[in-house]
């Protein structure tokens, strides 16, 4: 079968496959709930004590996923019907590093803001393809068709009055490989690659080694061949 | 017609002449009251043009520049501290922000005659704008920057690596000025690379 | 001339002076002076702070 055609159907068929796991899929936007077949204008006398439900339709998210996502396993209106009342209050098995546990009825206080790390130090990289961590702030940096801030310290001429890392070569490439004279517009967005960091304790807990670790775990096992 | 020549005649007659009944302690007083009043006037005015209100009143200013502004830490910050329009365009000593008053004749008769008067026109010229207001920036070494941060008050041990790098270096020694490096701290900067190059990093 | 008509003479033209006169002079003035500083600084360079 010819490539073109293969291609496209393979991935279709993967895409149909990886939704039939997630049901139900993530709730829409707002606007959703409202074509959907259980609007909640009756939220405030059926659901006592609950400040999300009695939103109404600004309870958006919540309701969609509390069951008015009108497809397959539609659990009706959270406001009327008791089972569902009774399945959203418990707390949520789900691990949601955003939200945390508390159940869907609950408004969970979300983390303070925190200040980017402002302390010009370099960090560790995780690989050694990772784009580097941006040690420094950058609000209100213009990057766009008109001015590109970042390169006004970072770009090869300039290196040498703002001590900043220049972009390396790899930056000046185009897709086919060939060495371009400016930035190649491929990379001239920064920030699509390079984060801040905020003094914050991360989100998930992660477990990833770095290669040299792994490199360092092998040489200690004793060769056992 | 004959008549009007003749009033202008007798009154001009009477303002050559001494005064016969009011006395001199009257004209002074009077005249210097009235000089008072005159010129508070005058300078209330000037300060009303002299508002972030009065600026933006044009649709020119407000939906171009201003927007740019809003967003920017000259506007909205920790502490509250603003820069509006006059502090970093019109210049603070007397002399010279007379003559930027005169020079706004310009920017009426921009006002007038539609110069930026849409998003369009605004973006074609903006290059020129911008250029105008940063080489007068250039010239004056930043003066209505260092009208709120003064340089011999800067405290480095506050300030991080790279600001006290750039700072106690070119900034120090007069090589650069604010601008230099700070420009686009209030308005979106247009491509300012020069005619003839190509554009990007 | 008579001393009635006098007196309202110079009455209206002190008002005169000071309310109109006096007040658009000074605004001439001034503006004038902006000009002259203004086209001096178009050909000696803007301020150099």
């Amino acid at each position: 079968m010819d490539r073109r055609i293969l291609a496209p159907l393979l991935l279709a068929a993967l895409l149909s496959a990886c939704s039939k796991r997630d049901e139900p899929p993530p709730a829409p936007p707002a606007p959703a709930p409202q074509a959907a077949p259980a609007p909640a204008p009756s939220g405030p006398e059926a659901t006592p004590g609950n400040v999300m439900l009695s939103e109404g339709k600004e309870s958006g998210a919540l309701a969609g996923a509390a069951g008015t996502t009108g497809g397959p396993t539609n659990f009706g209106d959270p406001s009327t019907d008791s089972e569902a009342l009774a399945l959203a209050d418990r707390p949520s098995g789900l691990v949601d590093a955003l939200r945390g546990t508390p159940s869907l009825m609950q408004e969970p206080r979300p983390p303070e803001l925190a200040n980017t790390e402002n302390k010009d130090v370099r960090r560790t990289r995780s690989y050694a393809m990772q784009p580097p961590t941006i040690p420094h702030k950058t609000d209100n940096y213009q990057v766009d068709k008109y001015a590109n801030k970042c390169l006004t310290c970072h770009s090869r001429s300039r290196t040498e009055e703002s001590q900043a890392p220049p972009v390396s070569i790899t930056h000046y490439t185009d897709r086919s490989g060939n060495f371009l004279a400016q930035i190649s517009p491929r990379r001239y967005f920064c920030e699509q690659c390079h984060v801040v960091q905020l003094e914050v304790k991360p989100l998930v807990a992660n477990t990833f080694q770095d290669v040299d670790t792994l490199l360092k775990q092998q040489q200690a096992k004793p060769r056992e061949q | 017609m004959h008549s009007l020549i003749d009033l202008l005649k007798r009154y001009w007659r009477t303002i050559r002449r001494p005064s016969a009944y009011y006395s001199l302690g009257f004209l002074t007083v009077g005249g210097f009251i009235a000089g008072i009043i005159f010129w508070g006037g005058f300078n209330t005015i000037l300060e009303a043009t002299n508002t972030e209100v009065f600026c933006t009143s044009c649709h020119e200013m407000y939906d171009n520049v201003y927007q740019d502004l809003r967003q920017t830490i000259h506007f909205n910050n920790r502490s509250g501290v603003r820069a509006k329009c006059p502090d970093c365009h019109v210049p603070h000593n007397w002399t010279f922000k007379i003559a930027r008053k005169m020079q706004a004749s310009k920017e009426v008769w921009g006002k007038i005659f539609g110069s930026i008067s849409t998003r369009e026109k605004f973006l074609a010229k903006r290059k020129e704008l911008a250029t105008r207001e940063l080489a007068r920036l250039r010239a004056n070494d930043s003066r209505e920057c260092r009208n709120c941060h003064d340089f011999g008050y800067m405290d480095f041990t506050r300030q991080s690596k790279r600001a006290v790098n750039a700072h106690s270096t070119s900034l120090e020694r007069g090589e650069k000025t604010c601008v230099d490096c700070h420009m686009g701290i209030a308005h979106r900067l247009p491509d300012l690379t020069p005619e003839g190059q190509p554009a990007g990093g | 001339m008579e001393d009635e008509q006098r007196k309202t003479e110079e009455t209206r033209s002190f008002l005169f002076l000071t309310v109109v006169m006096a007040p658009m002079l000074a605004v001439l003035f001034v503006a004038g002076y902006g000009f002259i500083v203004w086209f001096y600084q178009l050909l000696a360079g803007p301020p150099t702070g």
